[in-house]
């Protein structure tokens, strides 16, 4: 698979984790932090099982959902990653994974709580979730606070 | 005359010190000001690098990003832990804490001071504040009434340029003279404010057997907003913007992020002070700690001792001493009274220290079942601020309520809804997105600020031979509870969130108590068999507290060090009570007069 192939196959399961699309993932810069980071973390062999297990599951459009529960969702070694890897889309921060999982495959120094820098802060997915922007950056300017807030709840 | 080194020393480069600072410094005084932290926002690079750094904390706490040093340290509520009864001092971080309560609330050392990440609320204390003892019978009564502070509120108003309506104002009890207008219009209430306006305000809500008007009112905000061009007589006001660069900040941008810092320096910090007090020829010596006050034989203060410092975690020091004809600690309520108790000065009323008093912070949370525009704004644009005096205050505290734009923030949201969404519920995909939506658009915050009474036991000490930071100096020791009049305020506040989220229809989910409560609130205690926690607001008052007598005062109604008369010590700690108002303004207002006492003494 070329690195391309990857960086997409990645944003596809991504974008079936976080509930948001391809473009918008591609919008927030991110993608290629987020993957390294992971495989920085929790290793290569991991890391593209992940990826491969949840583009398996995007085969079948219609029963996305399912398949992602069986493939990697419910399973003990790509769960807890694919749920590391959501949480990490919509707050910019990486969350230490369970003991169990620690003790299976060796802990990284870097698998603890951690935000990873200013830039994944702002990013984070949680901000346009909640219809609001990232505190502290991307200012919406005078007054923008009073109508009501603008949800977008669509996939 | 003997040769000085500067005509006015101040120690500290916060908001007094640098009102001080300004107003000598244009009426042509030679003005030094040292300032035991670093510099920091002289340039809008310098300024933007401090932002940065708070963006990537991971945790957004008040002094997330801000310099922090081993030499100069401040201290960081994320060092608070809860103590164990009759347990050892809690010694994490700066502070030593024995308790029975930890102290909540943290400052910042730093040019700038805790401007750089404070709230920014302007209210004024009302006439009843002043005058506890004698309307009340508890606490005491202040040497200043509020009439005598009036024209030095609008002063202050005017420096730190507020954001409000005095009509709005008057809803509170807070009289003003007759031609007033704020400096700029009120900060546009937000889509939350007028939720609650329309559901709340108005409402009858019960304190005992009374029955009292529930207030929605916008606070005064020290926040750039539209200038009143009736202000100052039909001259109008000009914002100022960022240091550095002067286009910025001059509306608020709705960063959402007064605390731990305005991004857009639209909210007022005391380097806008500095700046002009720089200008006009005051010099600012940064990384200097004041160490000693030396008093002479005829009890004048002869010089401040301090430390230059370089290196950080590791520094390296040298001593010198600088003089002058008039000496000012404006280094905050903890530092003020830290010094002169390292010092042995000002403190034959035995009051240095004693009598510390901040708002012990009260949350109370619910979910409502419409949006509420959460995390847009700024942090408060509007409180409950009915209830700041009525005669219960002769039984318990009285309380202003903060109506909070950022939802359970403080909690720890939007993250920890996410967390608790993925990890615990398993959601992900839409159903995640959904949920986050649904659940951080709903959350509706109140936070009650509690007054307390002055308690001499409630004190800032030192132990120089066990607690030293790492230049030698003595850590502050803080012994801090609250009383039975606190501890029933909290119980009447948490009363009356109760019956307004009723009238909301909003879902209670306040826990004082096991794994829901806040992670944060190490404050915890018991009333009438319910458990209560509060936190720290960061409003450190009365360390140092001015009256008419000197047998137990610290300054006199000036400021001015009852024992040597050349000493000025201002700031928070010379408030005799803490009212239920933010304490920067009046903090502010108390430096205007002490800075024209000054002015016309030199002159």
């Amino acid at each position: 698979m070329s690195p391309s192939d990857l960086l997409d196959d990645f944003l596809s399961l991504s974008a079936a984790l976080t509930g948001f699309s391809v473009a918008q993932l591609q919008g927030t810069g991110m993608a290629s932090t987020y993957y390294d980071e992971m495989v920085a973390t929790v290793g290569d062999g991991l890391a593209l099982g992940l990826v491969r297990e949840g583009c398996l599951a995007l085969r079948w459009p219609d029963d996305v959902e399912e398949q992602l529960r069986l493939r990697v969702m419910d399973d003990p070694d790509l769960g807890p990653l694919a749920r590391n890897l959501a949480v990490l889309w919509y707050t910019g921060g990486w969350v230490q994974l369970p003991v169990d999982w620690r003790e299976r495959h060796g802990a990284s120094s870097l698998d603890c709580d951690r935000l990873l820098s200013a830039r994944s802060w702002t990013e984070g997915l949680m901000w346009p979730a909640i219809g609001a922007h990232p505190t502290g950056a991307k200012a919406p300017g005078f007054a923008s606070w009073v109508g009501p807030p603008s949800l977008d709840d669509r996939p | 005359m003997t040769r000085v080194d500067c005509e006015v020393l101040i120690v500290g480069a916060g908001i007094a010190g640098a009102i001080l600072a300004r107003r000598l410094a244009e009426a042509g005084k030679d003005v030094m000001v040292l300032e035991a932290g670093e510099a920091t926002g002289r340039t809008w690079a310098e300024y933007q690098s401090n932002i940065t750094a708070m963006l990537a904390s991971p945790a957004k706490v008040p002094n997330a990003g801000w310099a922090n040093s081993a030499a100069a340290p401040s201290p960081s509520v994320l060092d608070i832990r809860p103590l164990t009864p009759g347990g050892p001092p809690g010694t994490a971080g700066y502070f030593v804490q024995e308790g029975p309560q930890p102290f909540g609330s943290d400052y910042l050392r730093s040019r700038g001071g805790t401007t750089l990440h404070w709230y920014a609320h302007c209210l004024r204390m009302l006439p009843s504040d002043f005058a506890m003892r004698s309307t009340y019978g508890v606490g005491v009564d202040w040497p200043l009434t509020y009439d005598d502070l009036v024209p030095w509120y609008a002063e202050a108003e005017r420096e730190i340029g507020v954001a409000a309506e005095v009509e709005d104002q008057l809803r509170t009890g807070t009289p003003f003279p007759a031609a007033y207008v704020y400096p700029m219009h009120k900060i546009p209430p937000t889509y939350l404010d007028r939720w609650l306006t329309e559901r709340l305000d108005g409402k009858p809500v019960r304190i005992g057997h009374e029955s009292y008007p529930t207030g929605v009112v916008p606070v005064p905000g020290g926040r750039n907003s539209m200038p009143n061009p009736a202000y100052d007589l039909g001259r109008g006001y000009q914002p100022v913007g960022a240091v550095g660069r002067p286009t910025s900040g001059l509306r608020c941008e709705g960063n959402s992020s007064c605390i731990p810092g305005c991004p857009a320096q639209a909210k007022y910090n005391a380097l806008k002070t500095l700046e002009a007090a720089v200008t006009a020829g005051a010099r600012v010596m940064t990384q200097a700690v004041a160490s000693k006050v030396l008093v002479g034989a005829d009890d004048q203060v002869t010089g401040v001792e301090y430390l230059r410092w370089s290196g950080d975690p590791f520094p390296t020091a040298e001593a010198h001493t600088i003089t002058a004809r008039r000496y000012v600690l404006a280094a905050h309520s903890v530092e003020n009274a830290k010094l002169l108790l390292m010092s042995g000065a000002a403190n034959s009323s035995d009051q240095v220290g004693r009598n510390l008093m901040d708002h012990p912070f009260l949350l109370s949370w619910a979910r409502t079942d419409e949006p509420l525009g959460t995390f847009r704004g700024p942090g408060s644009t509007a409180g409950i601020e009915t209830l700041r005096d009525g005669p219960f205050r002769a039984q318990h505290s009285s309380f202003r309520t903060d109506i909070d734009n950022w939802g359970f923030q403080i909690l720890g949201s939007p993250g920890s809804d996410v967390a608790s969404a993925v990890y615990g519920d398993q959601l992900f995909g839409t159903a995640l997105r959904k949920r986050v939506s649904h659940d951080v658009q709903r959350q509706l915050m109140l936070g009650f600020l509690l007054e307390q009474l002055p308690h001499p036991d409630n004190r800032v000490t030192i132990k120089p031979g066990a607690y030293t930071d790492a230049l030698g100096l003595p850590r502050p020791v803080i012994r801090y509870d609250f009383d039975a009049w606190t501890r029933q305020g909290a119980a009447v506040a948490r009363d009356c969130a109760v019956q307004w989220f009723e009238e909301l229809g909003a879902d209670d989910l306040t826990a004082y108590a096991g794994p829901d409560r806040p992670m944060a609130a190490h404050q915890q205690f018991t009333w009438k068999d319910r458990p209560y926690c509060t936190l720290g607001a960061g409003h450190l008052c009365g360390t140092h507290r001015m009256g008419t007598t000197r047998d137990d005062h610290v300054v006199d109604p000036d400021q001015r060090s009852w024992d040597h008369r050349n000493l000025f010590v201002i700031g928070a700690g010379s408030m005799p009570t803490i009212g239920t108002s933010n304490p920067t303004l009046t903090l502010a207002a108390l430096a205007c007069r002490t800075a024209a006492v000054l002015v016309d003494e030199l002159s």
